[in-house]
């Protein structure tokens, strides 16, 4: 049977959009690999690369501005490690930024820090040579640990030295919380203390009464009665619907009756 | 009389490979010959390739979405939610779509092909085609075979996409990320070695999926419950095919490096 | 015209175009040919009857090279079929119809397209007015002439049948093979395929072999009739000749 027109169509249109599907993401996975545009290469030496692999990123202040071209064992000391970088980063990485191996989060993939050192460097070549900086090796790490651990254990010991002398009541905090005495001299002068403001309550009693200050007194107790009427009335007025008029009639009334 | 002659069984085996062998040479021969039959070749990619592409579309959303909800409360446990784009496009695109793609085929397109040719022959259209001067061979198996090793690639590639649309909808979910977050993630973990290997084994799924469908067809027997047997075993066949050069490519693409 | 060299004579004008010598074709352990030996002569309807399975179709299927014999020699137009090369033996079948039990129509193409087919793929004609002008010239001739847009499912089994004639006569060949061209149709529509196989003779001089267990149809189609039994021919002769044979086998055929 002979295919239709529409089949034709149909039949085309599918494989082309399969096929824009297909080169749409050879085209994605290159753009992540800085296959397509322009692109400068660096290399670096490490003694150590700790893991690092072929297409790993290249990050430049926290961007990632390239990926690992290939690496290879140059000595039996050395790894080359080949980049690829954006031409638009180059105008930022000097020739004296140092590259080092990081990783991305605690589980992450391994990836290059470079980090700027100076401002008036020259430009990095293309194809020139990066320093570098040897990943933190975990050996290393584990050789502070267990240095750190023994620091600790010294600590711990004379901490633990320290509070036995305490225990026995021996020295200044030992006399302190296992003595006596102290805690009676403290009681006495407590009561001292209770005394000497009761005192003091009745000398400023015996103010407010002088005749000087009696004025003073009283006036501060109106305004505080004043306020209170005019809240009260503010409240009462707000339940009901009175117009803006009225209310303002009152209130001054209201104000003008306070004053006498 | 003649006598009755046993034949073992491993020999029936053995026959069977070498009249499969003997099928290939005749399709491989039959390639290149003149008047290739274009309009058909045209007509089988609109049947096998259009007319699956819904069945495909719907398995691979479907797909990517579940993979997505299944991986999320183990990868939150683990803090690594922000690896599910990673993971499941990974997954989807060097394993699970081309797979599930090609058993899902193997189901609708090889079964379609062998009860096709098998009714064909039982009413004797084959043999028709074949005494009439015309080449059956290359009007009715090239086309199929070749319209399959282009149209399986083809809806792996679309199912694939879809796997992605249907894991960044899963994504979303529980929480909202952009889709442009989310695809980059993605293909930050894709590589060439990821996608090519992918797209080749296909085009040998393919390629299993219309041979066997096209082989089970032509040689099955006289006899109505034949087209049956020729669709059914054409379809055991071919996903059988396919499990197994998917393990014999996942060796070999891990011998190659990718 | 390209199939007029295609379809050229090559044979001897007196000899026979098919001769059958001590053929002979077993299916694993089951022989259905013994030894057949048979002549097929120019514009003969030469009518082989016989019970069913019996081995009549297996013959004509080793005379187009469907089958491979397992002794004997079959030679059309004096070559010899098991011989020839994949390309002869195209040549060979284009010069040979073979009808179908069935008819065999494509069932996923309509008439026309049916008719096409050999046209476009076995003569490779191009031009379409050309083409429109033989597939309804033919179906004229078998009668069918309204029935070109149809699909086969639509047609009964007499008409697919014509069809199916139609198709083989559109490459003109000089010989036909029937297998059963009466099987499962009335007697009506049996007389009016037979009669068809008769006017394919005088319009087309062509020789034919009808395969068939209808004596109806051997009457009416037959120049000569053999008859088989068990892969073996038992005897031969004119429709009168045979139907006053003593033979017990040929005459249950008559009655």
């Amino acid at each position: 049977m002979k295919a239709t027109f529409g089949q034709k169509v149909k039949t085309g249109i599918f494989t082309f959009a399969g096929l824009v599907l297909l080169i749409g993401g050879i085209f994605l996975i290159g753009k992540n690999k800085n296959m397509f545009g322009d692109t400068f290469h660096i290399y670096g030496t490490f003694r150590n690369v700790g893991g690092l692999q072929v297409g790993n990123n290249v990050r430049f202040v926290g961007i990632n501005v390239g990926t690992v071209e290939s690496i290879h064992i140059i000595s039996d000391t050395l790894a080359r490690v080949d980049m690829v970088i954006k031409e638009k980063a180059h105008p930022f990485i000097k020739s004296d930024a140092i590259a080092n191996i990081g990783s991305d989060g605690l589980m992450g993939d391994k990836l290059i820090i470079i980090s700027a050192t100076s401002d008036n460097a020259v430009i990095i070549k293309d194809k020139g040579l990066i320093e570098t900086v040897d990943p933190v090796d975990f050996g290393q790490v584990m050789d502070k640990v267990s240095r750190i651990a023994d620091n600790a254990e010294v600590i711990t010991e004379q901490l633990a030295g320290i509070a036995t002398q305490i225990n026995a009541g021996k020295g200044s905090i030992g006399t302190l919380l296992y003595s006596d005495k102290v805690a009676k001299n403290l009681e006495g002068s407590v009561d001292n203390l209770k005394q000497g403001t009761a005192g003091f309550s009745q000398n400023m009693d015996a103010l407010k009464h002088n005749f000087l200050l009696k004025g003073y007194y009283k006036k501060k107790a109106r305004a505080k009665e004043q306020q209170e009427t005019i809240e009260q009335f503010k409240e009462d007025t707000t339940g009901q619907n009175l117009n803006k008029k009225e209310k303002r009639k009152a209130e001054r009334k209201l104000k003008k009756e306070l004053k006498q | 009389m003649a006598q009755e002659i046993y034949i073992p069984s491993y020999k029936r085996v053995l026959e069977e490979a070498g009249n499969q062998v003997l099928f290939m040479f005749r399709f491989f021969r039959n390639i290149f010959r003149f008047d290739f039959e274009w309009n058909e070749l045209v007509r089988q990619c609109y049947m096998i390739g259009y007319r699956s592409f819904p069945l495909v579309a719907i398995t691979g959303f479907i797909v990517g979405f579940v993979m997505t909800l299944q991986a999320e409360p183990t990868m939150k446990e683990f803090g690594a939610e922000s690896y599910i784009p990673r993971m499941v496009a990974v997954s989807l695109i060097r394993e699970i779509c081309p797979v599930i793609i090609a058993l899902i085929c193997a189901g609708k397109v090889a079964s379609g092909i062998g009860a096709e040719l098998g009714s064909m022959k039982v009413t004797e259209q084959v043999e028709a085609m074949e005494v009439s001067g015309a080449n059956p061979i290359q009007y009715l198996v090239v086309t199929r075979i070749l319209a399959c090793m282009f149209m399986i690639p083809l809806l792996n590639i679309a199912a694939e996409g879809l796997g992605l649309l249907g894991s960044y909808a899963g994504i979303n979910i529980g929480e909202h990320v952009s889709p442009v977050l989310f695809f980059n993630k993605a293909f930050t973990s894709i590589t060439f070695g990821d996608l090519l290997p992918s797209f080749i084994k296909t085009v040998f799924f393919g390629f299993a999926i219309g041979f066997v469908g096209c082989y089970k067809g032509y040689n099955s027997d006289r006899g109505t419950e034949s087209v049956g047997i020729a669709a059914n075993s054409a379809v055991v066949n071919a996903s059988l095919w396919i499990i197994v050069m998917d393990a014999i490519a996942v060796q070999l693409t891990n011998a190659l490096g990718y | 015209m390209k199939e007029e060299t295609k379809t050229e004579h090559t044979t001897a004008d007196n000899g026979p175009v098919i001769s059958i010598k001590g053929l002979a074709k077993s299916f694993g352990s089951n022989t259905v040919l013994q030894d057949i030996n048979m002549d097929l002569h120019k514009e003969e309807n030469l009518v082989i009857l016989g019970k069913s399975g019996t081995g009549k179709s297996v013959t004509i299927k080793c005379i187009v090279g469907l089958l491979a014999q397992d002794k004997g020699q079959i030679k059309v137009f004096n070559e010899e079929v098991s011989t020839l090369s994949e390309d002869q033996l195209k040549e060979l079948r284009i010069r040979i119809g073979f009808l179908f039990q069935s008819g065999a129509l494509y069932d996923s193409m309509t008439v026309r397209e049916n008719l096409e087919f050999p046209l476009r793929r076995v003569l490779k004609l191009r031009d379409k007015s050309d083409i429109d002008k033989r597939v309804e010239e033919i179906l004229e001739g078998v009668g069918l002439p309204d029935a070109i847009d149809k699909m086969p499912s639509e047609l009964s089994g007499g008409m697919r049948k014509r069809i199916g004639l139609a198709r083989t006569m559109i490459l003109k060949p000089e010989i036909m093979l029937y297998d059963e061209p009466t099987t499962g149709l009335d007697p009506i529509t049996s007389k009016e395929i037979s009669e068809l196989i008769q006017s394919m003779k005088t319009n087309y001089h062509v020789s034919s072999i009808i395969i068939t267990h209808d004596i109806a149809c051997a009457k009416i189609t037959a120049d000569r009739i053999l008859v088989m039994d068990s892969g073996t021919i038992v005897a031969e002769g004119s429709f009168d000749e045979l139907e006053h044979s003593k033979d017990k086998l040929v005459n249950s055929f008559f009655k």
